[in-house]
């Protein structure tokens, strides 16, 4: 058969279209009315499948759950679908969970394209709900101009290196680093202190099991001594870090020798015999978790007449002195105390306009979550070593949660006399040879209360240790009070967004002893499961160089955030010439290297500039009504 | 005999952690709930604090990973009936295997059968009686499996649902089943109750407008029966809306003398909620002591300050309702600088009942693991390595042990799962011979 030229053409393109056309799947998530209250999915699922490159266009109450996931899994498969789009939640929820559904269904997971409509759309725009529709429309068309493009890519495999750090000594680090230990994967504990206990070392009895801490932090540091497949590394700070999941690079540095008296504690808490690695300065490990604790609010001259008067402590270090006390009543500094006055949340649960900032100039609004209960305590302590002894406590709530409400019950039993003072009127404290305190209990509607105590005692919140390196060398992200953020608190609540990197303990949080080595346990539980894997797989989004182009200027390196990128010779016989390169398994895919290249020679795989063009233009397409 | 490394009870949200992880250790996990669909009390819930991120979109992902993960086995309408401990670090189990009446090979998911069936009987289970249910169908939209269950009890035997399969799913003819298994290890994520006393002075359960916290989250749930909240007695929005804090715990007198850790949030979360779901209703909750204490938590109740959701600090005397218009006027002491003895109407009450375990002193009749005074499973080691029950080899994770969040649920989930790993991996041993004194007192004497 003699075709036209213009048949020909128009054959063409009719193949053209029957065999590439591409077969785009489209899902519009409701999220149970998260989406759908504000955006009109079922138009935007209509208006989306007019597109000739989509497949299949669908809503659904939840694309997340079964039914939903399966939706997709069976239309790739009937429909023969090349690549698939979810509108739902932000990518950080479930890009993974639909990734895994295509990969599963036999698709190329990288061909997934996830958009997120909900905290990019509905709960912006909850009030513009046909607006809220174009934007969901535009960014969907954008999403599809920009997978069309999307080549099939493959995970980067890297060796695993099977060993992790902790990082502290105290109970989540050591507990982290037993679990760790015990399923036989070596363990680098490195605490900066020349013993081991952390916090633990500064309490009294814990609650609720009255376990004597002191013997709780041996009982534990024994544990670690004898473990040998736990390294100890005392006196020691990680300096430097670099590197990604797989092969982390930690630099040790000893401190300076330490003021701590060691006689007061266990020798075998300071004796590092048994490790020859000892003298080690760099590490290597696949994964390591941040175990590295609390600070102690401190508060500021002044703050209820502290230092002012000797008589205004901290809970602390009422505990401390408790804790070697032996008297029969009870003096402290040459004084016999009868009353005393307990404040709560003293550095926690801040507001703004009433509580003066810490010096980092960020107010501490949250829960200390331990103090309610470890105030009421020692409130029992006292009346139980001293029965004679008065104690008023100065509340806003008492927060002694669960299985705690025993000792709110024991102190009212006791007779300690309980002043709930109002949130945005701190008590008064005056200091006149004589510590008066006034304030307003709500209890007794409002009334107007003065006392006079022998002794106040402050109980100080947590809050977040200054960043070590760690932290900054890394970027790990921390969340608005200052403390280490999970990557997300339900899906993923003992795992920080870099990859690797898992949290226990207080460093994330307020928590108690009990709360802390759960967490402790759950991340070891976690990065065990993958330190006893050979490789991993990461992201191939990730910067890639074109050696031809690259000049060496290097600004690439300056801005990236991760460290991920290298200056170095760029091959034999071409000395002085100096090119990039990028350690994928550190390379987040964020592109801040791409922006600032002025050859445009580094890219991000899979998402390079002209992608980004495509989807730029499809997203400014006028909808048509 | 079927083998496996771990045997999970319950399949909540801390069930499920547990069996994934354990799973992605490479162990061989069965997982059973005595509903017909996995998901526990998470898969009830609307949104979640304190992000607010709708409960579904943690639990259905985490439901689905389970359920297809190749090295989790999952049965539904299951329980223990025997247990012995064969003191080798293994143990035999004898599951109960309730019938479902529905081959669950032949099912499709289809729903006809529901669509045939007549019987309209009061949904106690997933609807906490806020709506009806047929006798025959999938239990919700996300349950898992996917498939229809028939409930024996309100069914009527009219054969519809037989009659509308396209199937011949429907199976009168199934019968309880006894599976014998041999595990390593076995996991006890049994969950919690909403307390069940309602007091006499709160109506005793009789007053149509009081309802619990938990009825409360259907009514908001996206999948909730109404598509909004209402009066239970008239249909009516309610222009003012009430919560009972501490309603079913802090209290000896009705056996719950601990606090819940959980009601004070999602009363906060509630009230958020119900200002976008009925933004002209007033807002009341009434406290002894807010315990926002989780990460975020305090910023939350903050929030919730901002919106305009009153908190009044005092303790509910008594609800009064009126016979003919069924409102309610609640009795109050109210504390602060105009406080006293009130009386103020509401059009709805919620009472923030608190939480009781499902494991009960019977279930220790089968697997005696020791109770605690609160009788939540006793952890013999709970602060240092928490989960760890009385019988070594035997665990408990979230709410089994004691009140816990979802975020505490999730990570007793895991860090359980990390203990049995250790266990089956011939860790452990020794831990179970330090035994430190139980010293956590009885509340309440």
């Amino acid at each position: 058969m003699i075709m036209s030229d213009k048949e020909k053409k128009d054959k063409k393109k009719a193949d053209k279209t029957e065999e590439t056309q591409p077969r785009v799947g489209v899902y519009v998530c409701h999220c149970g009315g998260n989406i759908s209250d504000v955006v009109d999915t079922s138009k935007v699922s209509k208006i989306i499948g007019e597109d000739p490159n989509v497949a299949v266009s669908k809503d659904f109450i939840f694309m997340c759950s079964d039914p939903g996931q399966k939706m997709i899994a069976d239309d790739v498969k009937a429909n023969h679908l090349d690549h698939v789009i979810v509108a739902s939640c932000s990518p950080r929820l479930h890009e993974m969970t639909f990734q895994r559904v295509v990969s599963d269904a036999g698709l190329n997971p990288f061909q997934y394209q996830h958009v997120n409509i909900r905290e990019q759309v509905s709960w912006v725009h909850s009030h513009q709900h046909e607006e809220a529709t174009d934007k969901s429309i535009r960014l969907i068309r954008g999403a599809i101009a920009s997978v069309l493009d999307q080549p099939p890519l493959e995970p980067i495999k890297k060796k695993m290196i099977q060993s992790a750090a902790v990082i502290g000594g105290g109970v989540a680090g050591m507990t982290a680093a037993l679990d760790l230990a015990n399923r036989d994967i070596p363990v680098h504990l490195i605490e900066k202190g020349p013993v081991l206990g952390g916090n633990l070392l500064n309490l009294d009895k814990l609650y609720p099991m009255e376990i004597d801490a002191k013997s709780f932090a041996l009982n534990l540091a024994d544990k670690v001594l004898k473990n040998p497949a736990i390294y100890l590394h005392l006196d020691t700070v990680v300096d430097k870090t670099e590197g990604a999941i797989g092969d982390f690079m930690l630099q040790l540095k000893k401190t300076e020798e330490s003021t701590v008296n060691k006689e007061n504690f266990a020798v075998s808490l300071t004796e590092p015999e048994k490790n020859p690695d000892y003298d080690i300065s760099v590490l290597h490990v696949g994964s390591f978790i941040m175990a590295t604790g609390h600070d102690l609010y401190e508060p500021y001259e002044g703050e209820y007449g502290y230092k002012k008067s000797p008589f205004v402590v901290t809970l602390p270090d009422l505990i401390k002195y408790l804790n070697i006390y032996r008297g029969n009543t009870f003096v402290y500094k040459g004084k016999e105390i009868k009353t005393v006055a307990m404040i709560h949340c003293v550095g926690s649960r801040q507001i703004e306009g009433v509580h003066q900032p810490p010096p980092s100039g960020i107010l501490n609004t949250n829960c200390s979550r331990v103090c309610c209960t470890t105030t009421l305590q020692q409130a029992n302590r006292l009346k139980s070593l001293f029965p004679k002894i008065q104690i008023y406590d100065l509340y806003r709530d008492i927060r002694t949660y669960g299985e705690k409400e025993h000792y709110y019950e024991e102190a009212s039993k006791n007779n300690v006399i309980f002043i709930k003072y109002p949130d945005e009127e701190s008590p008064e404290v005056e200091i006149n040879g004589s510590l008066k305190i006034k304030t307003r209990d709500i209890i007794t509607y409002g009334l107007e209360v003065e006392m006079e105590v022998d002794m106040i005692v402050l109980a100080v919140g947590l809050i977040p240790r200054i960043k070590p390196h760690i932290i900054t060398d890394l970027s790990l992200p921390t969340g608005n009070n200052g403390f280490l953020q999970e990557a997300h608190v339900k899906l993923r609540p003992v795992e920080s967004s870099v990859q690797g990197v898992f949290l226990a303990g207080t460093a994330q949080g307020p928590k108690d002893v009990r709360e802390s080595t759960t967490t402790a346990s759950a991340a070891a539980a976690k990065a065990g499961a993958i330190l006893t894997k050979e490789s991993i797989n990461l992201s191939p989004f990730v910067a890639v160089v074109d050696t031809d182009k690259c000049q060496g200027h290097a600004l690439c390196v300056n801005e990236c955030e991760y460290n991920a990128i290298t200056i170095h010779d760029k091959g034999v016989g071409e000395s002085g010439v100096k090119i990039a390169s990028v350690d994928p398994s550190a390379c987040v895919g964020c592109g801040a290297c791409v922006a600032v290249c002025p050859e445009q020679a580094i890219q991000v795989q899979g998402y390079d500039i002209n992608k980004l063009e495509k989807e730029i233009s499809a997203i400014m397409l006028e909808v048509k009504q | 005999m079927y083998e496996y490394d771990a045997l999970i009870v319950g399949a909540g949200i801390s069930g499920i952690q547990s069996a994934i992880d354990l799973g992605d250790m490479g162990y061989k996990v069965l997982m059973i709930d005595k509903q017909s669909s996995i998901g526990g009390t998470m898969i009830q819930l609307s949104k979640v604090f304190p992000t607010l991120d709708c409960a579904s979109c943690i639990t259905t992902p985490k439901m689905s990973t389970a359920f297809h993960h190749d090295n989790i086995e999952v049965r539904t309408l299951c329980e223990v009936k025997h247990y012995k401990d064969l003191e080798d670090g293994r143990f035999e189990v004898i599951l109960k295997q309730n019938p479902r009446f529905v081959d669950m090979d032949k099912c499709t998911g289809c729903n006809d059968c529901a669509e045939a069936c007549p019987v309209a009987a009061i949904d106690l289970g997933y609807d906490e009686g806020m709506s009806y249910k047929k006798a025959v169908g999938v239990p919700f939209a996300t349950a898992l499996p996917q498939k229809a269950a028939l409930d024996i009890e309100s069914c009527i035997f009219c054969g519809k649902c037989a009659n509308a399969c396209p199937t011949q799913a429907i199976n009168f003819d199934h019968r309880e089943e006894e599976i014998p298994i041999n595990v390593g290890a076995i996991v006890i994520a049994t969950g919690f109750y909403e307390t069940p006393t309602i007091r006499e002075k709160y109506g005793g359960g009789k007053f149509k407008n009081v309802i619990t916290g938990k009825q409360m989250e259907r009514l908001l749930a996206p999948t909730g029966p109404a598509g909004g909240v209402f009066r239970p007695s008239d249909g009516k929005s309610p222009g003012s809306i009430a919560y009972v804090q501490c309603a079913g715990s802090r209290d000896a007198t009705i056996g719950v003398p601990y606090c819940s850790s959980i009601c004070c949030m999602f009363a906060i979360k509630q009230a958020m909620l119900l200002s976008a779901a009925v933004p002209l209703a007033e807002i009341t909750v009434y406290y002894m002591d807010i315990r926002a204490f989780g990460k975020g938590y305090e910023d939350f109740y903050e929030e919730a300050k901002a919106m305009g959701v009153e908190f009044v600090k005092g303790k509910v005397a008594q609800i009064h309702e009126d016979d003919e218009t069924k409102d309610l006027t609640v009795s109050v002491e109210v504390f602060g600088e105009d406080g006293g003895i009130q009386k103020v109407d509401h059009d709805l009450v919620v009472l923030s009942m608190g939480v009781v375990p499902q494991w009960t002193a019977d279930m220790s009749k089968i697997i005696p693991v020791q109770l605690g005074p609160d009788r939540f499973i006793r952890e013999i080691r709970f602060t240092e390595e928490p989960g760890l029950t009385s019988i070594p080899g035997v665990f408990a994770a979230g709410m089994a042990t004691g009140p816990k969040d979802i975020v505490d649920s999730i990570n007793s989930g895991s860090s359980v799962a990390g203990k049995v790993a250790l266990w089956l991996s011939g860790g452990l041993r020794e831990e179970y011979e330090v035994q430190y004194i139980p010293l956590i007192p009885t509340l309440g004497k």
